[in-house]
């Protein structure tokens, strides 16, 4: 009898449905001894060896898991961290537990020991292959950029890492061209030292000439800049045109408000002429002459302009 | 040592032609990528400066130089306003000496 309830009830029942019961109570006790028996085939295994886990417990803002004996903390992603070794400032590697691939989106973070030395860095975590660090437009860092026992949060993109917040460095030396760092105090110690500068030669475009250097340059005090010239023709200067003196005046040289215009003189034919000169956003036009200008006609004179 | 001086830093495009420049502070002159610390000569001029990789070049074409050229001699045959002036000038006194019969 598989019935395990009582006995004179059991014995109420009619034969057909005693049989019945037995039939069915015998399939429900099969189940219930394969489920026993899977659940301790289950609890026999190891938590490193089985996907899914034993006992999970959250205790003291950590995540653990008990493999049976001991509670061990669950490792994120969040805890990737790790010292990037570099003999070379070239490549760094950092050993983060658990990594076996890149992921994208995955976030580690570094402590490098070593400046960088060079533009292209890269990391190789565990025995992956090294891949670079980038910037998020895909610039790489300038060397030096990379500091010694500094921090850095990297997300990997795909191919590459890409350093996150604080990626941007600061330069002692700063241009035009520079549009990812910003400038720290000596660069702009060394700006306002250019305030006052000493005259920077210009060279002059075709038709336009200079017997000796220094004929063509531009100098400034405070925030007033004068350019002065003394330059040559090589060929006849049209009534109807208008000629570039020079290249753009040089960043920090430049009137950047408006149009100045002042005027160079020249001998023609015995008579002293007036040309237009005109200087806006720093580039230099010689205007259309009264008269046409012969080749080998020194033409002079001097602007003064604000800069800023 | 020598004293570092200010210079013009050229920066150039793909194709070697000047798009900016910046001044700075060098005791020699060099090229650093698109960077270029030279000054070109000062005995010659360019229409379209170009730097060729070692030195300052024209770099402008046959063709622009045609162009150049003709529309130069085009405007060299134009009289300026102060001939145009002057030729007005002189009709006016001619009309006015043979309106008083000093010429016919």
């Amino acid at each position: 009898m598989a019935y395990k309830g009582n006995q004179t009830t059991w014995d109420n029942f009619a034969p057909s449905l005693q049989q019945k019961l037995d039939e069915e109570s015998k399939d429900i006790n099969q189940k219930v001894d394969g489920l026993k028996t899977e659940v301790n085939e289950h609890l026999a295994k190891s938590v490193a060896s089985e996907d899914g886990a034993h006992d999970l417990r959250y205790l003291d803002d950590k995540l653990e898991i008990n493999d049976g004996t001991n509670w061990t903390k669950i490792k994120t992603g969040g805890d990737l961290f790790g010292i990037a070794e570099s003999t070379d400032g070239v490549t760094y590697s950092v050993v983060l537990d658990g990594v076996s691939e890149y992921v994208v989106g995955m976030s580690i973070s570094i402590k490098p020991n070593k400046i960088s030395t060079v533009r292209q860095v890269k990391i190789q975590v565990n025995n992956l292959a090294p891949v670079p660090i980038t910037h998020a437009n895909s610039d790489f860092p300038i060397e030096g950029l990379i500091r010694a026992n500094s921090i850095y949060t990297l997300r990997f993109s795909g191919d590459r890492f890409i350093i996150q917040g604080d990626g941007f460095g600061l330069l002692d030396s700063v241009n035009s061209a520079t549009t990812l760092y910003a400038a720290t105090a000596n660069a702009v110690k060394q700006v306002n030292d250019k305030v006052s500068a000493t005259p920077i030669i210009l060279t002059p475009n075709a038709p336009f000439v200079v017997e000796s250097s220094g004929e063509l340059a531009v100098g400034k005090a405070g925030n007033v800049a004068v350019l002065a010239f003394k330059v040559k023709t090589t060929q006849q200067l049209a009534t109807t045109s208008q000629y570039q003196m020079c290249e753009i005046l040089p960043v920090g040289y430049r009137n950047l408000r408006a149009t100045v215009v002042g005027h160079g003189f020249c001998w023609v034919s015995s008579v002293a002429r007036l040309i237009p000169v005109t200087i806006a956003s720093g580039t230099v036009i010689m205007q259309a002459p009264p008269i046409a200008i012969p080749a080998n006609t020194y033409i002079e004179g001097n602007i003064t302009f604000y800069v800023g | 040592m020598e004293e570092a001086i200010d210079r013009i830093a050229y920066i150039i495009d793909d194709n070697g032609f000047v798009i900016d420049s910046y001044v700075v502070s060098s005791a020699t002159e060099y090229v650093d990528g698109n960077i270029i610390v030279v000054r070109p000569s000062i005995d010659v001029s360019f229409y379209k400066r170009k730097w060729d990789g070692n030195k300052w070049v024209e770099g402008e074409t046959e063709e622009e130089k045609a162009e150049r050229e003709a529309k130069q001699l085009l405007e060299s045959l134009k009289p300026s306003p102060v001939e145009i002036a002057d030729a007005e000038l002189e009709i006016k006194f001619i009309t006015m000496l043979t309106e008083l019969g000093v010429v016919q």
